[in-house]
């Protein structure tokens, strides 16, 4: 009986460890080989604590959560500098520094030998002695690290995570600084592994590397993948059945010497058979699924009325208004290597109407695009919102500064729903700030069913309504591409720069997408800077065009005029 | 009928590109595709090529449906294709990238005497034939381009803007051998091109891309007489 | 204190030829096809043991064992293509998904093996144990020969990529795959190749590191992790890179002892790497992320 409670105990205890790893691998997308090493954090920094010190296993384990997370907002960053691969070869480097530095720092760590005599938790003079009484300890444990992450996950902060595994750039665009998140997500990782070790260390009463090693570390792999990615019971079902299972196995005659190799075996088959026949794991992930969604009997006709359409005039202090220029660009250059991509380029953007930006292919356009929303650097050259200088700000920044783009890929969040899509770019959500979303649910629960209104608003607008539940994926381009305006209307910025945004699209949804962008701009008095390539388009939506050749502005105008110039059409069609 | 296109659709998963293509490319004729940037163009030559799988129509090349041949029939049957950019190996030299353009060349054909008379063409290649591929102008690179394509005597060039990123003096110089290849030895043409221009000079016929569809098919002549294109694109 | 450093200058030689021959293996699989195979390290394990069982159940000369040990190697490798990773790019899997699946065969790869063998450690039988001196450094003639043939098996593949057909070929996949396809060449049969000579030539390496040590199922775990240190130490793009990587990593390994007690060899390499991977991540000869 005690035998069974004893692997109830790490079923749960292993199965908080692989929830943290599920955090980092399943919602920001990252491959740890190293995750072992927060869980010996936690241990040692309990061991060491309560035995040296004498504390109570409640400090112990605090003390393990804390260094722990501190050490995995470190790791977060050199993380996201490199990615993939690099990735993979980093995190092992740092499992193996560790354990080396388990093995060699005697001084604090007893070496290989480990720590045995680790004072068993006690609590109100009750002993958690024995694995029955353990057992309900813990579950406490399991279940608020369990709540924990539920609350982040099924929250705006869950939300942003997954658009952040989906695009990142994308997410940076919408406004959200995707490092801090990462950073957070990384640290709330550590500290929850560390709950882990500790909760092992003072259950065990003893502690040694091999506990902690890079087999571990592939172990609790295993176990986030065999359960599914991104699921939130994913983790639970893994260690039930990779911790639970082989113990069984135990009891087949013949079996007690090999169960260890055989346990590894099997570990490596379920790894390979799942990533050969299901790499989303044994359930599905919770939100990838279609969902009906309740749709809100008092959506207003056309989604918005909120500001922000405004050009712009700024009162000066005499009283009188005097029209902004939204959007500002002066002398804005840029070369790679030897090649000259923006030349000294200037441009003003009228507020309240539609620019466009044409030329010949390789004339710098997306260039001037991405200079102005913070994915390039400037090499000379400055950038003005309202008046305000934003060169070279933070591509994040610049939604917040009333700035907002859409991508030629189109870079809908395809594994979140078109409702979610929509939602994740709604701005100043408080659902986003951890500190708010445990301690102010009033203003976060709130604030949801206010940006749930807002979102279907802007659905209804492009006439996706009945798609909210559908995965974004499972949409046709066109819809995507509506999917991707709405998104876009839900930022409400100003400021619109949209990147040839009929390309790939039947004629019929070139009409639609056309007919929708003049709607948008006109009801929410947005100010638009638009590249196209279509001069169909551009001569049915445009009012004024920027006309770009080798990386310079060469004229300014309404199409017609632009294309009766016969210096533009030889830059156009090219010379003899 | 060297080439005989009809009907071709062709996207990636969801997103179509191509609706409803009809093209043909006769004997030693030079054809135009020109549109604006999106169009389809390189799409178009991708999925005549075999590099993206059509989701639809025919290629018909010398009244064999090769719809669904992989570029290696492709090659084997005659039919070269040059793309816009990243069409040569820069950690290779200009010997070697010429060489594995022949790599997969059947029968007896000497690779040394086919390269001799690339190296006519295109003397250049032989001066730097030791250097890497990565260190050459963008001149030379699309020269080193071309000089691959030779190697193979192709019946069909098909060529993907091959004036992007070099200055008129160079293009003019790519225009000519385009024309040489053309009429010494007989080559047939399909030319994507961003400068109008140039395609309506160069190609007897000339078709028009916009959105995925050919809207338009001209002789090369009489759109050159036009002018301007605007309504084109 | 001469006389330790002369030692240690022989013994890094030593490690870094073997090094510098471990990373060209990985990355030349891994410049060419950017799978992260992990499993790899099975392909050295499984060399090792191919050799001294041979050697040990048929008695004939050490010599074979090299043989066998390449074989075998070459086969895994190949196999692990053919089987597991065609499979997965069939159906499209990302390279996360491939590496841990690789990680999952290796895995239950080498569980396998020490289900078949146990751990105890086997030596390569016959080979001779004779001990050379240079001055005052000593080495085995297992040493001697580890030197030797990992130069020369780094100059064979260095050769066989710059001269051979199907070296060049190998070369060009590895610099654009896109346009390899364009040329019409059989990218999954160039694969087949690469993986067929990076995991003989590891298990060259295997057979060197059986003969001057033991094999023993994992085995190969360490000379993997320094392979693929050195790969993305000397930067991906160039196989050159990895040998230089590779030879310094052993070499600072050993001399390092002078400042630090022995246990704290696998940090310093690690260590380097951490830090060269944040600064500098195309690495120290790499022309890009390759």
């Amino acid at each position: 009986m005690d035998y069974v409670v004893n692997i109830l105990v790490f079923v749960l205890i292993y199965a908080v460890l692989v929830q943290s790893l599920n955090l980092i691998m399943g919602y920001v997308g990252v491959i740890s080989m190293g995750h072992a090493v927060f869980s010996a954090i936690g241990a040692y920094t309990a061991a060491l604590i309560s035995i040296h010190l004498g504390y109570n296993f409640l400090i112990g384990m605090a003390a393990g959560f804390l260094l722990a997370a501190v050490v995995g907002a470190l790791l977060a960053i050199p993380s996201l500098r490199v990615r993939d691969e690099y990735l993979i070869v980093f995190t092992v480097g740092f499992q193996m520094v560790a354990y080396e530095f388990m093995l060699t720092a005697r001084g604090i760590t007893e070496g290989q030998g480990g720590i045995p005599n680790i004072p068993i938790p006690r609590l109100f003079g009750f002993e958690f002695n024995t694995p029955l009484r353990f057992l309900p300890l813990a579950f406490v444990i399991g279940v608020v690290c369990y709540s924990i992450v539920w609350r982040l996950v099924h929250s705006p902060f869950g939300r942003v995570l997954k658009a952040i595994r989906e695009d990142e750039s994308a997410c940076r665009a919408l406004g959200k600084n995707t490092l801090k998140f990462k950073v957070l997500v990384f640290a709330l990782s550590g500290g929850i592994a560390a709950i882990a070790g500790s909760s092992l260390a003072y259950f065990v009463t003893f502690i040694s590397p091999v506990s902690f090693s890079i087999e571990i570390s592939i172990f609790i792999i295993v176990m986030v993948i065999l359960g599914g990615e991104a699921n939130f019971w994913g983790p639970l079902v893994g260690a039930a059945i990779l911790v639970g299972l082989p113990e069984v196995l135990r009891f087949l005659p013949g079996a007690a010497g090999v169960v260890d190799v055989l346990r590894e075996i099997f570990y490596g088959l379920i790894l390979m058979l799942m990533m050969i026949f299901r790499p989303q794991g044994i359930l599905p992930e919770y939100a990838a699924q279609a969902k009906e969604y309740q749709v809100p009997t008092d959506v207003p006709a056309d989604g918005e009325k909120e500001s922000g359409g405004d050009g712009g005039s700024v009162p000066f202090p005499d009283g009188k208004t005097v029209p902004t220029p939204i959007l500002e660009i002066k002398g804005l250059s840029k070369s790679f290597g030897g090649l000259q991509a923006v030349k000294d380029a200037s441009l003003t953007l009228p507020s309240g109407r539609i620019t466009g930006l044409i030329g010949p292919n390789g004339c710098g356009k997306t260039t001037i695009f991405n200079l102005i929303t913070g994915f390039l650097d400037a090499d000379s050259g400055k950038v003005y919102i309202r008046g305000k200088e934003v060169t070279g700000r933070a591509s994040y920044k610049l939604m917040h500064d009333g700035l907002v783009r859409s991508w030629q890929d189109i870079r809908t969040f395809k594994d979140m729903t078109v409702l979610d899509n929509v939602r994740v770019a709604r701005p100043t959500q408080s659902g986003e700030k951890i500190v708010s979303l445990f301690f102010s649910p009033w203003q976060v629960a709130r604030e949801e069913r206010d940006n749930y209104g807002k979102a279907m608003g802007y659905l209804k607008m492009v006439g996706l309504l009945n798609k909210a539940g559908h995965l974004a994926g499972n949409l046709s381009t066109a819809e995507q591409k509506l999917v991707a305006l709405a998104r876009l209307m839900a930022t409400e910025c100003p400021v619109l720069l949209l990147d040839e945004p009929t390309t790939a699209l039947d004629p019929e949804s070139v009409e639609r997408i056309i007919k929708l962008i003049r709607n948008i701009a006109k009801q929410g008095r947005k100010t638009v800077l638009l590249i196209e390539h279509n001069l169909d388009v551009v001569r049915g939506l445009v009012e004024e065009a920027y006309f770009m050749g080798e990386g310079r502005v060469l004229a300014y105008g309404d199409p017609a005029s632009l294309m009766a110039d016969p210096k533009l059409a030889e830059v156009y069609f090219g010379i003899d | 009928m060297l080439l005989a296109v009809r009907n071709l659709e062709a996207g990636y998963g969801k997103k179509q590109i191509l609706y409803d293509l009809s093209l043909s490319v006769l004997p030693g004729e030079i054809v135009g595709l020109i549109g604006h940037n999106g169009a389809g163009k390189s799409t178009a030559l991708q999925s005549i090529f075999g590099l993206l799988t059509p989701q639809g129509g025919q290629v018909l090349y010398m009244n064999r449906d090769l719809t669904f041949a992989s570029p290696s029939s492709k090659l084997d049957a005659g039919i070269y294709h040059l793309p816009q950019e990243n069409f040569m190996f820069s950690d290779l030299t200009v010997a070697d990238n010429l060489e594995m353009s022949f790599f997969t060349m059947r029968g007896q054909t000497a690779f040394q005497s086919r390269l001799d008379e690339v190296c006519q063409f295109f003397p250049v290649l032989k001066d730097r034939e030791n250097q890497l591929a990565g260190t050459l102008s963008g001149g030379e690179r699309r020269m080193l381009g071309i000089g691959m394509g030779l190697l193979r005597k192709p019946k069909l060039l098909m060529l993907d803007e091959p004036s992007s990123g070099l200055s008129p003096v160079l293009f003019q110089n790519v225009t000519r051998i385009i024309e040489e290849i053309n009429s010494n030895l007989r080559t047939a043409v399909l030319l994507v091109e961003q400068n109008v221009k140039v395609a309506f000079k160069l190609s007897k016929r000339v078709y028009v891309m916009k959105a995925g569809h050919i809207i338009l098919e001209k002789p090369g002549a009489e759109l050159l007489k036009r002018n301007e294109w605007w309504d084109l694109f | 204190m001469r006389v330790l450093i002369v030692q240690l200058l022989v013994n890094g030689l030593i490690t870094g030829s073997f090094y510098a021959l471990a990373g060209v293996t990985w990355g030349v699989i891994y410049r060419t096809t950017h799978i992260f195979h992990f499993a790899h390290h099975l392909v050295f394990a499984a060399a090792g043991y191919a050799a001294v069982l041979l050697t040990a159940r048929t008695h004939v000369n050490y010599f074979f064992g090299f043989f066998a040990a390449v074989g075998v190697g070459g086969l895994l490798g190949c196999g692990m293509d053919a089987f597991l990773y065609r499979r997965l790019r069939r159906a499209g899997a990302t390279q996360a998904t491939t590496f841990l699946a690789s990680l999952g065969f290796g895995t239950a790869g080498v569980a396998i093996l020490l289900l078949a063998f146990t751990s105890s450690p086997r030596r390569l039988e016959g080979f001779p144990t004779k001990v050379l001196s240079i001055g005052e450094a000593f080495f085995s003639v297992a040493d001697l020969t580890m030197v030797i043939v990992s130069w020369a098996m780094i100059g064979f593949l260095l050769w066989f990529l710059a001269r051979l057909r199907y070296g060049k070929a190998i070369r060009a996949v590895g610099s654009n795959v896109g346009m390899a396809r364009n040329l019409g060449l059989d990218i999954d049969r160039v694969y087949l190749l690469v993986f067929a000579i990076g995991s003989g030539l590891f298990g060259a390496a295997s057979f060197l590191f059986t003969a001057k040590n033991v094999a023993y199922p994992t085995m190969g775990i360490h000379p993997f992790f320094m392979s693929f240190t050195a790969v993305f130490l000397g930067g991906v793009s160039s196989i050159p890179g990895h040998a230089l990587a590779g030879f310094v990593l052993g070499f600072a390994e050993n001399l390092g002892m002078l400042f630090l007690p022995g246990e704290y060899k696998t940090m310093i390499a690690f260590a380097i790497l951490f830090v060269v991977i944040v600064i500098r991540p195309e690495g120290l000869m790499g022309l890009g992320r390759g």
